[in-house]
């Protein structure tokens, strides 16, 4: 049998050709969404120490995670306090993170550990969304139970990084040691 | 020529949509809207998906249900919306050519033994698409390869397992699989484009183009092209009991010599060429108002195992098909309008082509008060099957010789009641169903229980039953089988007769369920069911009579569809597991069955039938016997094992495993030999690897290694081999 199905090649590629320069966005998972949000409220639940304090509030995103385009989505247009907020993305293997929050994408949770190791002792929230991290590091982490969002928080994880963290949002979430 | 056709048909359709972006407004969804002005709280109350979709089925879920997503499809690789079916408990599912497949929930196949392939392919599971019905009346089940959508169209795919009628309509006698379609979720284009490339020629290519105007509206356009070579060249013959490469002729079942070869399968290779195109139009116009419209055609030509050809298991089945659906949702008043329609050759042979019209209506109220959930509701089909253009009405050489038509009208009312505190769930569905074919009413219910002990541990217990309707065969269907002078102005003629009259095949359920999140990331679902099914119908042998035609004599020798005393009893239990551990998630799922035929005799003839020895060896001489149903495995099940590596890759291992199993033929009776139309399939393990890549965004490259192990042996009844396969492709997503 011939296969013979270049007409569908010719037309695959005349739309690939067009999707490069259609401004367009990733069909993301609809919990994104949601999270993206929550990160917002945590802007407003946490303190950073005096010298973090001024300037642009930095949202980091490591890799490639879809949480970049909802929060650049969501809140990108959003103030911290009267300072603008910027969201940024880092390489999961980088050795600086100039950010006041950090989220850790499920696809780099392999790099907790680093991350950690390169962010210790300094101001900046890690928000992750994979089982278990908030034992390995993360100060919050954003899991699923019972089809919602659960915040595990980790409170020795967050006082370790100078960090303040206000009972409303304890009150919301689960706290672990 | 077909592959310019489609090409033709979709452009037009697809690049305006690429294009008419711009022009629309620039408002946000309401989801987006609504997410920014909840408090912290609220967005901790959101119902949201959860990375593994396994768990959007609710712990407290009355019935048996599994849930795969397209991401799950994605990462295993699956080459079809079929073969995705291997994902989900509970589900048997044998490939018969490349891409075709024999699908069954639970089992109770090959029902009854020693049946033509048309009674015992799966006439008792209702497939939908958005809750439309794509079940065929012309003698029941699902033509999969008819099916307009493709992998690209599917948002996820539902099965409930066991009887449902009273809650999904007729013919959801073993359960009911449900495939919805994607919808453009994003304000702006939408763009999906998949290539897939395997051995034996396998091509698997598809692309869906959209736009999301606003938060109200949307619309896809999708196309999809599969092409796939067997696995073998050769067909197996019943007669010889042995396949044959480049037959010059075939003996039949009644030792007559067949020598149209090539044109009942002219494209001997061949396993799967098929296209097809759909719209799927969404308005969402408020949180009360909803409307959806569908439409599509579809072009298939496949060689497999679905019709009886009395020469080999293979035929060349084709299909020319159009839909269009449209569904309304305002203030609790649900309506749904929908037509399916075409030409269809369930063989190359001559005299097995039909037109058929089905038309279907539902209307339902869901009415809700406090704790209380009340939805009445209505639905109509009439499905018409005509074969009188195709065929010679004098000789009776077509598929029916007849026009028929099925009707079905159904009133039904299921309610839902929640008590002590919600711990307690309570699910009835009752419906009332009258067909035309036999003229009568029947009744189905569905009642089931959930009590959740805390929010970890859900015990429930249903109990259900369900017909399934009459079909056109049965019901219509008139053919001379043979017919041969015996002296001067005298005839023998067998002849298949109608009978529009013979019961409806129905089952009972009884089951157990418990579901429980051991840990948070450890879930278990066990299912303990009993099934009945009785009222199985089968075409038998009757007494004779004579009739005059002129100056001849015809000694008639009747075969009519009849309802078997035969009843079986299946016993079985399905477990599944989920679990994960951050990029890890493991899901093994098993089930255990077994059924036992009571009452069954392996002849198909009355007593008063002429056949030798009829009144000694008839469809009643098993009374009060037991057999086992060998040809359901006892044992059917799989895992998949997914790691996510890090953004960019993923790596996929599943599994599909059965164990042995006996297939009995209606060849097995006719030559009686003990050798003949059995076929033991041996128990077979595939398992399957797909590695995926995203080089950049939107982008993934992957490669499929399917049944690794290379167990080559064929899956049903001398069928074709399925051994390794290699495919590699690439998935383009916006």
């Amino acid at each position: 049998m011939e296969p013979g199905n270049r007409p569908f090649f010719l037309l695959l590629a005349s739309i690939l050709s067009l999707g490069a320069w259609m401004p367009v966005r990733a069909q993301t998972n609809p919990n994104y969404p949601v999270k993206a949000n929550i990160v917002y409220y945590f802007t407003k639940y946490v303190n950073w120490p005096e010298d973090k304090a001024s300037g642009e509030f930095v949202i980091g995103v490591t890799g490639s995670s879809p949480m970049y385009d909802e929060l650049v989505r969501n809140i990108g247009e959003k103030t911290i306090a009267g300072r603008p907020l910027t969201i940024k993305k880092f390489p999961p293997n980088a050795t600086a993170f100039n950010c006041q929050i950090l989220f850790i994408g499920e696809g780099s949770s392999n790099k907790l550990r680093s991350i950690v190791a390169a962010t210790a002792g300094q101001p900046i929230l890690l928000v992750a969304e994979s089982e278990g991290l908030e034992r390995k590091g993360a100060c919050i982490n954003l899991v699923i139970v019972d089809e919602h969002l659960k915040m595990e928080i980790n409170k020795t994880n967050i006082n370790s990084r100078n960090l303040g963290i206000a009972p409303e949002l304890l009150e919301l979430g689960t706290v672990v040691k | 020529m077909y592959k310019m056709y489609t090409i033709k048909k979709l452009l037009p359709v697809m690049l305006p949509l690429l294009f008419a972006g711009e022009a629309f407004g620039q408002k946000d969804t309401a989801e987006y809207h609504s997410y920014k002005r909840m408090s912290l709280k609220e967005l901790l109350n959101v119902k949201i998906e959860s990375a593994s979709k396994q768990d959007e089925l609710l712990l407290d879920a009355p019935l048996s249900a599994s849930v795969v997503n397209r991401v799950d499809i994605e990462r295993a690789g699956c080459t079809s919306l079929m073969e995705a079916l291997r994902l989900v408990p509970g589900m048997i599912v044998r490939e018969e050519t490349n891409g075709n497949y024999d699908i069954h929930l639970r089992g109770m196949d090959n029902v009854p033994p020693n049946a033509p392939f048309d009674i015992a392919s799966n006439t008792t599971t209702l497939v939908m698409i958005d809750n439309r019905p794509v079940y065929s009346y012309l003698r029941g089940g699902t033509f999969w390869e008819t099916l307009p959508v493709a992998l690209n169209d599917v948002e996820k795919i539902e099965v409930v397992r066991g009887p449902s009628a009273a809650l999904y309509g007729p013919n959801a006698v073993n359960g009911v699989i449900n495939i919805i379609t994607r919808r453009a979720e994003h304000k702006g284009p939408y763009l999906e484009a998949n290539m897939l490339h395997g051995s034996s020629l396998t091509y698997a290519d598809n692309i869906s183009a959209g736009y999301r105007f606003n938060d109200k509206w949307s619309v896809i356009a999708s196309g999809n092209y599969d092409s796939r070579d067997r696995t073998q060249l050769s067909y197996f013959e019943f007669n010889r009991n042995e396949y044959l490469t480049n037959p010059d002729y075939f003996l039949n079942i009644t030792n007559d010599t067949v020598r149209n070869v090539d044109q009942r399968y002219p494209d001997q290779p061949l396993a799967t060429k098929k296209y097809a195109g759909n719209i799927f139009l969404n308005a969402d116009l408020s949180g009360n108002t909803k409307f959806s419209f569908s439409a599509g055609a579809q072009h298939s030509e496949v060689q497999k195992v679905s019709s009886e050809n009395e020469v080999t298991p293979l035929s060349t089945a084709t299909s020319e098909s159009g839909y269009a659906a449209v569904r309304g949702y305002v203030h609790g008043l649900s309506t749904q309008f929908s037509y399916n329609g075409g030409t269809q050759s369930t063989d190359n042979d001559p005299g097995r082509k039909y037109d058929y019209h089905i038309a279907g209506a539902n209307l339902e109220y869901n009415y809700t008060r406090g704790a209380l959930s009340i939805k009445p509701g209505l639905s109509y089909t009439t499905a018409v099957y005509d074969d009188t253009r195709y065929s010679n009405l004098q000789t009776k050489s077509g598929l029916l010789n007849a026009r028929g038509e099925i009707d079905t009208r159904s009133a039904f009312l299921r309610g839902e009641y929640r008590l002590l505190a919600n711990k307690l769930r309570l699910v009835a569905g009752a419906a009332t169903t009258n067909f035309n074919h036999p003229n009568g009413t029947y009744l189905s219910y569905e009642f089931a229980g959930t009590y959740k002990l805390n929010q970890r541990h859900v015990f429930r217990v249903v109990f259900s039953q369900a017909p399934r309707s009459s079909n056109i065969f049965d019901a219509y269907a008139t053919k001379t089988i043979q017919n041969y002078p015996t002296a001067q102005h005298q005839y023998t003629r067998v002849q298949l007769e109608s009978n529009p009259d013979a019961k409806l095949m129905h089952a009972d359920m009884v089951e157990f369920g418990y579901r429980a999140q051991l840990a948070r990331n450890w879930n278990v679902d066990v299912e303990l069911f009993h099934m009945d099914g009785s009222d199985y119908n089968t075409p038998v042998y009757g007494r004779p009579y004579q009739q005059l035609e002129g100056a001849d004599t015809i000694n008639m020798i009747p075969v009519r569809s009849t309802t078997l005393p035969m009843r079986l009893h299946q016993y079985g239990a399905t477990i599944s597991l989920a679990w994960r551990y951050e990029r890890l998630e493991v899901r093994p799922f098993a089930t255990l069955q077994h059924t036992e035929a009571l009452h069954f005799a392996p002849y198909i003839n009355t007593p008063d039938a002429g056949t030798p020895n009829a009144a000694e060896n008839n469809i009643y001489s098993g009374m009060n016997n037991h057999s086992t149903l060998s040809s359901t495995p006892a044992f059917f099940g799989g895992a998949t094992v997914n790691y996510v590596v890090n953004d960019w890759m993923n790596v996929n291992i599943s599994s599909y495993s059965y164990s042995s199993q006996v297939y009995y033929h209606l060849s097995n009776i006719l030559f009686n030999d003990g050798i003949r139309g059995i076929d033991h399939i041996p128990a077979k393990l595939i398992i399957n690897a797909n590695v995926s890549f995203m080089p950049a965004k939107g982008l993934r490259l992957f490669c499929t290694g399917k049944n690794l192990l290379n167990e080559n042996y064929r899956e049903f009844f001398k069928a074709d081999a399925i051994p390794f396969m290699l495919a590699a492709g690439m998935k383009y997503d916006l």
